[in-house]
């Protein structure tokens, strides 16, 4: 229990001293730090070759011939789509919640070094949890939603912890078992929804009608008319800053970061290396399962249906924590982002575009910040040596002056 | 006989595109590089090749019916498989830039195909019609064209003309000869030596006078060309349209590797385990005893990959990845 409240205080501590030292210079730093910097150069890459893509294949929806001013329209719905009335920007928001959740998951492993390719089978066992307990207890608005939250997270963490428990004890590589989890994970589902207490013909899904279940709006209604958003986005912001505070702040994050950055060393170094892993692994579980949660459990949910396809959204969990590089506060961002330019996408459907595009542009800016690294270097090795070159050619200048001075004198003389 | 017949020629059908994913990833991690791009380059191996067989590339050919009509059905697999070869190779090409030359990390650049080549290929049939109609996303695959009722001679053979004779997609020899291939030059020639010197110590092998990225990115492209042919062979056998999804097989097929230990003969074994059990879900009519056993669909479907799961904790003791599978080589730093 001391443990606990010391690990609390520690929080509020941390929370507190970020208020007390935020300043705007502190802010600008971050922006001209060349980690942020490269993503934000590679997100505007994107953009700028989904653009391209668009002018190749923009048709004016009424003549049908090629049209530049289609794209046009196109790129400003890509653009400013998600943020055109506060109806959008609410559904983005509303929408980024369970990307920002499983970019979590992916990226919490990646700190420890491991590759969670299990995110969507995670998701799918969480999904499942959460509306079983949303549809089969009864208990008072509000606690029965975060009963409902609590059966995705720990059924998403014991998916993570199998594979965890045994790269850790076996040695078993954690992507061949994530992915056969995953397999495992959708045949167990599809068995779980046809199952008849929560099973809705109609729907051909799970039931959604649990009135009591639901994600709490909290009013967050009012600031965006319209759109279905909730309480989902508060909690998903408030994880990732839980999980920054546990990476940066405690032990257990120093042991995981230390796991991930060297097996070898953290061992010697006294780290339980298998409960490292185990631990890391569950918590990524954990992740997934909540995201699913907030997927499910809106008053305007996805349905969880008895297909036999695995669902992507742990492969876009890997795009969002590479675009966030794996760091919990910039994965608020990247996962809203990915949001945003998917509203965008949607909308652009209008102009005649295929939403597909989301994708390339998604795959545009994960290449790019790949490849920016070594971009930036050659960059400033280009800057160096022109500046090099610049203060030789002055040392030459100056030579030369030197000389005809002397020259000059001896002319003189 | 005739259910395990019926049984086997399914695995056979399922193990074939496994197998030469995997063996494809096998050039690609023992050179040191990790692919996890598989599914991406199955895709767009697939898409090209299937783009090519309805004549699309070719004028004056409108359909797929009309190509094999001009000049065969297995002359135009053929030239299928080759076309997805290339495009395998191109795009893999992203990757090998990306993680030998850039240094980037690996899983992201491959990460960036996986996400990049289905949504493309949705694209590019959606927005210039590729399909049968305008506004679908699938492409129509005829693939009884390319069926060889028999083999001349070989198909006589008792038992075995049957079974590898009669009723086959020549992807499937293609295949054949991939592993047949695959073991020769990892095994018995210099590249194969200098290639797993790569994977295991590449300063060590730099050392010797290797060239490390040369050989890096022949084991990156060498991937790319098997999982192009293997994606577009994979979906020409099990599918009637092609909707840009090769339905996980390449990340199976890493699964599969990894099973296999990074060894050719053993990732054969283990894909040919993998598929029969794969196969045990749809086939168990076969096995009128299994049958009667009323066993739910849903775990029998499951047990491929549990019993995966199972076998590699019993075996992994003696797992081993190459080494330097993963790490940037830099030439500077030891």
């Amino acid at each position: 229990m001391g443990k606990i409240k010391q690990f609390f205080l520690k929080l509020w501590k941390a929370i507190k001293n970020f208020f007390v030292n935020f300043s705007i210079k502190k802010v600008l730093k971050l922006f001209t730090n060349t980690k942020v910097l490269n993503s934000l150069a590679a997100i505007l890459v994107g953009l700028l070759v989904g653009f391209i893509v668009m002018v190749f294949v923009a048709k004016d929806p009424f003549t049908g011939e090629w049209s530049f001013g289609t794209a046009l329209d196109g790129l400003n719905r890509l653009f400013g789509g998600g943020a055109r009335s506060p109806k959008n920007f609410g559904e983005v928001l509303f929408r980024s919640a369970p990307l920002i959740l499983v970019g979590l998951s992916v990226g919490f492993a990646f700190k420890t070094g491991l590759f969670n390719i299990g995110a969507s089978g995670q998701f799918m066992v969480g999904g499942a949890a959460a509306l079983y307990a949303a549809n089969l207890l009864t208990l008072p608005v509000g606690i029965h939603f975060a009963v409902a939250a609590l059966a995705g997270i720990i059924a998403g963490a014991i998916w993570g912890f199998v594979p965890g428990i045994l790269k850790a004890v076996y040695n078993v590589n954690e992507v061949i078992t994530t992915i056969m989890m995953n397999y495992v994970a959708m045949y167990l589902t599809v068995m779980m929804v046809t199952y008849p207490k929560v099973y809705d013909q109609g729907l051909t899904a799970i039931n959604t009608n649990f009135p009591t279940a639901h994600t709490p709006v909290l009013g967050l209604d009012k600031l965006f008319p319209g759109s279905n958003i909730d309480i989902s986005i508060i909690i998903a912001i408030l994880v990732a800053i839980l999980m920054w505070f546990i990476l940066e702040k405690t032990t257990l994050g120093y042991q995981l970061k230390a796991v991930g950055n060297s097996k070898d060393a953290s061992k010697y170094s006294g780290i339980n290396y298998k409960k490292s892993v185990a631990v890391s692994m569950m918590i990524a579980g954990g992740l997934a399962g909540l995201a699913a949660a907030l997927h499910y459990l809106p008053i305007k949910p996805g349905y969880f249906r008895p297909v036999e396809t695995i669902n992507l959204i742990g492969f876009e969990g890997i795009s969002i924590a590479l675009i966030g590089q794996s760091n919990p506060l910039a994965i608020i961002f990247s996962g809203t982002l990915i949001s945003y330019i998917k509203e965008g996408a949607s909308q652009m459907q209008l102009y005649g575009f295929n939403k597909e595009i989301t994708n390339i542009v998604i795959s545009v800016i994960i290449y790019m910040i790949a490849i920016s690294a070594y971009l930036g270097s050659v960059v400033n090795k280009r800057k160096e040596r022109q500046k090099q070159l610049e203060e030789e050619d002055e040392d030459d200048a100056n030579r030369i002056d030197d000389e005809s001075v002397t020259k000059g004198g001896e002319i003189n003389g | 006989m005739d259910s395990f017949y019926n049984y086997f020629s399914l695995v056979l059908f399922f193990a074939i595109p496994l197998i030469m994913t995997a063996l494809g990833a096998l050039f690609s991690e023992r050179s040191g590089v990790v692919n996890i791009a598989m599914e991406g380059l199955m895709i767009v191996g697939a898409f090209v090749g299937i783009l090519f067989i309805n004549g699309k590339f070719t004028p004056g050919i409108n359909s797929a019916a009309e190509f094999t009509d001009a000049i065969g059905g297995v002359a135009v697999y053929l030239l299928g498989v080759l076309m997805a070869i290339i495009a395998g190779i191109l795009v893999s090409y992203l990757h090998a830039v990306a993680s030998i030359k850039m240094k980037a990390d690996q899983i992201i650049s491959a990460t960036a195909i996986n996400t990049l080549t289905p949504a493309l290929a949705l694209f590019l049939t959606m927005s210039l019609a590729l399909g049968q109609s305008a506004g679908t996303d699938k492409l129509p695959v005829s693939r009884n064209l390319y069926l060889i009722k028999e083999v001349p001679l070989l198909s006589k053979i008792p038992f075995f003309g049957e079974l590898f004779f009669q009723n086959v997609y020549p992807g499937f020899y293609i295949g054949v000869i991939v592993i047949i291939v695959t073991y020769i030059v990892i095994y018995k020639t210099k590249f194969g030596l200098r290639l797993r010197a790569c994977g295991e110590n590449p300063h060590a092998a730099d050392a010797a006078g290797v060239n490390i990225y040369k050989i890096r990115y022949l084991g990156v492209l060498i991937s790319g060309a098997i999982a192009g042919a293997s994606g577009f062979i994979f979906v020409i056998g099990f599918t009637i349209e092609f909707n840009a999804s090769v339905v996980g097989y390449g990340f199976l097929a890493i699964a599969v590797m990894i099973f296999g230990n990074w060894q050719p003969f053993k990732i054969v074994g283990a894909a040919f385990l993998f598929a029969g059990l794969l196969t045990l879900s749809d086939g168990i009519s076969f096995f009128p005893a299994l049958d009667n056993l009323e066993i739910p669909e849903a775990i029998i479907s499951m047990l491929p990959y549990l019993i995966t799961i199972v076998v590699l904790v019993i075996t992994s003791k003696n797992s081993r990845a190459p080494k330097a599978a993963g790490q940037i080589f830099d030439k500077g730093e030891r």
